[in-house]
């Protein structure tokens, strides 16, 4: 539930492509502090392309995603002071170890204070266990590289995260961790934005959740509002009646 | 920020293969060719001293002025341990005759020519070819192998400018080459000193310099690697492009350059030069041989009448005043044809510089070409070594036909050989006097060419090796700047 003033805020952001590809349409969202907020939608529905604009990695074509209050891009490495980001696919040096990956990237995310302890309590807090954390990352699973990736996250501090579709590919136990550390996180006062294709996850932890379509919003609702509904259904219901709409 | 960034991109290259590959490599052929180059130097060395040597006791025996020959001897020069130039390719000793020009024969190529089939592996080849294609080797993934990778975009979700983040690849990439390099190169340096070389300052600055614009060459190479780098989104793609770079500014740029200035200057060939020259000598020599017998059969006409006893003591009466006549027909002639070489050979030499200027500009191109022409002036193994050997020997060549006319005149020897032919048959007389002392001759001075002169001479070379630097580094920098991170 948001009760603060948003930490990640969407307005009327769009983007569109050459030949009028339009991949976002006037994405109106906010996240605030304390708040999971998920985005469904199939692939192609803009989920990605909205993180991308949040990370200044392509321009809007019109409207601002904000970070604290930040307008993305125009103060871009001001703003990426203040955000987070996990990809679905955690890619890190592979020749490097835990640890090392850990410090390149809290360092260059300004945070020169850790010391090697802190790395190693991080690792646990995020499940990696402790004989992993001298190892070099070329020999990690999918799932060990995104433990790694949210410790990155979490050592960086920042007051938004942005998590791009990040339990895709792991297994249930993992992902079931995953949930528990994103609850520490929102306690801990993060906004953080989720996109997923994975409804049960969503419903089961977000405080806020956007069914997008062919780059619209086409659904959002809080969880209040979701108790008592079937997520499952909606989103089919959502995803079928805008398909019918455009047709 | 920018001091992680830096100390990554070490880290990371001190874990790859690439380090290793690269330290062995750089090891092994650094050393060889600095050991290859001692050894090649000191023979050059032991060869040059022991022609002296023969020559100095040649001039000791020597008693006369037939015997009197002098040869110039070119004297290595130890900077070409590292860039051997045209050292081996231009000849080693020439004659010194009143008769010809100085020509320098005998090269090392031409007496084992089993070395100019795959020449010389000296430092700067090395940095030409073997380290420009480790600094592509470097580089070409750079950028787009980071994307590939995906570190690209969880770096860039930090507040890491894209300027800091080039510079850092820059400066880490440049450490992770260069640090190979040096181990090796300082061991060579000492190896040099243990091997008894003797080096003046002039001599370790030039080394300095070599090793600096060798260094600046890799740089060149590094920039363009990233720049290719930062304007591709696949490594194979860029290195398929860098290849085809290096092939074109490290093989074909340079030899294409002094093709296409062959082409346009034409210049006469050796044969053809010494065709001329022999045509036109044959000429005054034939001319000078006609008038010759003339005054020949006008200086017997006085004898017609006398008994041989008379004739020949009139002709022994007139013998050195005939002889000065002579001398001073043949010396005219020989200034003719002398004055004729000399043009002629001056008009080549114009041709020649025009087609080297533009050969060089043509192959400057290429950043591989200016190191070259600045190692090779740096090591004064250039283009440049057989003219400034020739125009010595020339000098020398007056000065020594001077010095043997003055002895001429002091001892009377004729300096030639005298036939003499009578009823009793022929009688040779090689020379009239013996015992000459040639210890007061001129010596022959090595054109040496200070570093202060030389320096400026390799400012354009430079300038123009920043130059490259810069445009490509400004070119990967405009190429990141639009680089899609995701």
């Amino acid at each position: 539930m948001q009760t603060t003033s948003p930490v990640l805020e969407a307005i009327n952001l769009t983007k569109t492509y050459d030949y009028h590809v339009t991949a976002l349409d006037n994405l109106n969202l906010s996240v605030g502090r304390g708040e999971i907020y998920s985005l469904l939608g199939g692939n192609g529905a803009g989920k990605t392309t909205t993180m991308n604009l949040f990370l200044n990695f392509i321009e809007p074509s019109s409207g601002k995603a904000i970070v604290n209050g930040v307008v993305t891009h125009e103060e871009p490495i001001k703003a990426k002071q203040y955000v987070a980001f996990v990809s679905e696919n955690v890619q890190l040096y592979g020749q490097f170890t835990a640890v090392q990956n850990l410090d390149f990237f809290t360092r260059i995310g300004g945070n020169t204070h850790y010391t090697q302890r802190d790395y190693e309590q991080v690792l646990l807090r995020v499940g990696l266990q402790k004989e992993a954390h001298h190892r070099k990352l070329s020999g990690f699973s999918k799932g060990m590289r995104q433990k790694c990736g949210i410790a990155i996250a979490i050592l960086k501090n920042t007051p938004a995260i942005l998590l791009d579709e990040p339990t895709s590919g792991l297994d249930p136990k993992a992902g079931n961790e995953f949930s528990r550390l994103l609850a520490e996180l929102r306690d801990e006062g993060k906004a953080i934005l989720m996109s997923t294709h994975d409804i049960f996850r969503a419903k089961e932890i977000s405080d806020t959740v956007g069914i997008m379509n062919q780059g619209k919003l086409v659904m959002q609702k809080s969880a209040e509002e979701l108790k008592g509904e079937n997520l499952e259904s909606l989103y089919l219901h959502f995803m079928a009646g805008y398909m019918e709409e455009t047709a | 920020m920018l001091s992680t960034l830096i100390q990554k991109e070490i880290r990371a290259l001190l874990l790859s293969p690439k380090f290793s590959l690269t330290l062995v490599a750089c090891s092994v052929l650094i050393l060889l060719s600095i050991y290859t180059g001692i050894n090649e130097y000191k023979a050059s060395m032991r060869l040059y001293e022991t022609a002296s040597q023969i020559e100095s006791t040649n001039f000791q025996e020597a008693r006369n002025l037939m015997s009197a020959q002098a040869m110039v001897h070119r004297q290595p020069n130890p900077i070409q341990i590292f860039s051997t130039g045209i050292h081996f390719d231009v000849g080693r000793l020439a004659n010194i005759a009143r008769w010809y020009d100085p020509n320098f024969t005998r090269s090392i190529y031409s007496e084992t020519p089993v070395f100019a089939l795959f020449r010389m592996l000296d430092l700067s080849f090395i940095f030409q070819v073997i380290l420009t294609l480790f600094a592509v080797l470097f580089t070409y993934d750079a950028i787009s192998g980071e994307k590939e990778s995906g570190t690209l975009k969880l770096t860039f979700t930090n507040s890491v400018s894209r300027a800091q983040y080039l510079i850092a690849k820059m400066i880490g990439s440049s450490i992770g080459l260069l640090a190979p390099l040096l181990i090796p190169i300082l061991i060579g340096l000492i190896m040099i000193q243990l091997f008894g070389i003797h080096l003046t300052t002039e001599d370790w600055l030039s080394i300095l310099l070599f090793l600096g614009s060798g260094f600046v060459l890799i740089l060149v190479f590094m920039i363009i690697g990233l720049s290719i780098s930062a304007w591709t989104s696949k490594s194979s793609t860029s290195f398929l492009v860098l290849l085809a770079i290096w092939i074109s500014t490290v093989m074909i740029i340079p030899r294409a350059g002094v093709i296409a200035a062959d082409s346009m200057v034409n210049i006469p060939s050796d044969s053809e030069l010494a065709s001329q020259k022999s045509t036109f000598a044959a000429e005054k020599n034939s001319t000078f041989s006609k008038e010759l017998s003339a005054i020949y059969a006008k200086r017997n006409e006085p004898t017609q009448g006398m008994s041989r006893e008379e004739a020949r003591a009139y002709r022994d009466e007139k013998e050195w005043e005939w002889m000065e006549e002579d001398d001073k027909l043949r010396k005219e002639k020989d200034a003719e044809i002398s004055e004729y070489n000399t043009k002629l050979m001056s008009e080549i030499s114009n041709k020649r510089n025009e087609k080297a200027r533009l050969a060089f500009t043509l192959a400057r191109i290429s950043p591989v070409a200016s190191f070259q022409l600045i190692a090779m002036k740096l090591s004064q193994t250039d283009l440049d070594l057989k003219t400034r050997y020739l125009e010595s020997a020339t000098r020398y060549k007056t000065e020594f036909t001077g010095y043997l006319e003055q002895k001429q005149k002091e001892t009377g020897d004729p300096g030639g050989i005298r036939i003499e032919m009578n009823a009793d048959g022929f009688k040779f007389d090689m020379s009239r006097s013996t015992g000459i002392d040639f210890s007061d001759r001129p010596r022959f001075q090595h054109p040496e060419v200070s570093l202060k002169a030389i320096i400026p001479q390799l400012l354009g070379d430079f300038s123009l090796l920043g130059i490259t630097g810069l445009l490509f580094f400004g070119l990967s920098f405009i190429g990141f700047l639009r680089y899609d991170m995701r």
